[in-house]
């Protein structure tokens, strides 16, 4: 289609090298990420580079939104405050009453001589810098990184105790957390109130939308809308961490197994602040 | 010598526009999901200063952005800066040799590049298995979403232009 003069044009000894370089470097990144176990150097560097930058951008970002939730949701923000005022009312009741049943509970734990739960986790507090723009991946970097202790394979969760992900990337001062909605991630958990067991994984739907599925459920399991999915604890995670709830069951495409969609315990796009558990006891 | 300062001063800037940019989609824009789709204005950026400033110059920057995009965790990795830079090479060449170097040019080039590189990573992520066909819907929508910002990016590159001339 092109006359020779055209083609030479084009491919002068200049952009042959861009080519080639790029070729190289898209080879060397790609064998990189495969056969290195950690973050690879030039992933560090230009991450370190970065963070002080994203930190800055996430902080006025964050400054800016709650200025513009401040100047436009006013008046919903007042209509909310009395709605919660009244449901503050009710709930100071059943504190009075929880408050007897907790301690029959405390008493009834001493006598177990059951420990508080999750005494052991040693957690380390990171804000979210900025989100994997992908419209295929779920993803965000965090402000803290192997300085504070963190490694790959550390889990973030929510101040309430909710999965959000496992830290997968990390750098001198970031690290990378892919989400429990992420398609990569599998995470072995069970029903808490059943005790069935599968493995919960991100998975994009026909309609493009992007669901939390338990998989590989026996078929013989009797499974509840609304009840709790919980991590069955690994080297990677501690058990007893929630996952999401149940919201429909179906057999799945071998037909012979199930799987349960839930909806995540936690509402990612909203999250600000995460918390990397860095130690637990892995009983 | 005053012409060389010219020169590395532009691309400075030229820098620091990527990080704005870079910045911008994946900090303030990171999370945000238009009707599903997100912003995509790395293509629009390299397409931009590629059409200002020829191929091979703008092929080079096309390969410092993809490589800088690549290292700092983007979507794709190698396979966006290969595309980057042949997004570059193309919108460069493209503008030397038949189109003059105008706004409506940028958006010709940047919506070309839209659609090579998330074009491309569509069916890169589709070969693999990680998205389904019906994800393609969200292809126009986010090419759409993402061609307001090319006016800004191509204003902002030519008056670094106008600086390094």
């Amino acid at each position: 289609m092109w006359g020779d003069g055209l083609k030479k044009r084009f491919w002068s000894p200049k952009v042959k090298a861009i080519v080639i370089i790029a070729v190289v470097l898209a080879v060397l990144t790609m064998v990189a990420a495969a056969v290195s176990s950690g973050t690879p150097f030039g992933e560090n560097l230009v991450g370190t580079l970065l963070s002080p930058f994203r930190a800055g951008v996430a902080a006025i970002d964050r400054q800016a939104e709650r200025y513009y939730n401040y100047l436009f949701s006013y008046e919903s923000l007042q209509a909310e405050n009395a709605e919660l005022q009244k449901k503050v009312l009710s709930m100071e009741e059943d504190v009075r009453s929880a408050e007897t049943y907790q301690r029959e509970n405390e008493r009834l734990r001493t006598l177990l001589k059951l420990t508080e739960e999750h005494e052991d986790y040693v957690l380390v507090s990171a804000y979210i810098t900025s989100w994997n723009s992908s419209e295929y991946k779920s993803a965000f970097t965090i402000g803290k990184g192997r300085n504070s202790g963190l490694t790959e394979g550390m889990c973030a969760i929510t101040e309430n105790g909710q999965v959000v992900g496992l830290v997968t990337d990390v750098g001198a001062n970031w690290a990378t957390v892919t989400t429990v909605m992420d398609a990569s991630l599998e995470i072995s958990a069970s029903i808490s109130s059943s005790g069935y067991t599968g493995v919960v994984q991100g998975t994009f739907l026909p309609d493009n939308t992007n669901v939390l599925r338990m998989n590989y459920l026996n078929t013989d399991a009797v499974v509840k809308n609304s009840d709790q999915v919980v991590t069955t604890g690994s080297t990677l995670y501690p058990r007893g961490l929630l996952l999401g709830y149940i919201t429909n069951v179906s057999i799945d495409e071998t037909g012979v197994a199930k799987y349960a969609t839930l909806e995540p315990s936690c509402e990612l796009g909203k999250l600000e602040q995460i918390f990397i558990i860095t130690q637990y006891a892995n009983n | 010598m005053r012409d060389k300062y010219k020169n590395a001063l532009m691309w400075a800037l030229y820098a620091l526009l990527f990080l704005f940019v870079l910045l911008l989609q994946s900090v303030v824009f990171g999370r945000a999901r238009f009707w599903g789709a997100k912003l995509s204005l790395i293509p629009v950026a390299v397409a931009c200063v590629a059409m200002l400033n020829g191929a091979e110059n703008g092929g080079a920057f096309g390969l410092a952005a993809g490589t800088v995009w690549c290292l700092a965790g983007g979507d794709g990795g190698g396979v966006t800066l290969m595309l980057l830079t042949g997004c570059a090479l193309l919108s460069g060449w493209l503008c030397d040799r038949y189109l003059t170097r105008r706004l409506l040019s940028a958006a010709m080039m940047s919506l070309l590049s839209l659609f090579i590189v998330q074009g491309a990573l569509f069916a890169f992520k589709y070969y693999l298995g990680t998205v389904g066909a019906s994800a393609l819907r969200l292809l126009p929508l986010q090419l759409l979403l993402s061609m307001p910002a090319c006016p800004l990016i191509y204003w902002a590159a030519w008056g670094i232009r106008k600086v390094g001339t």
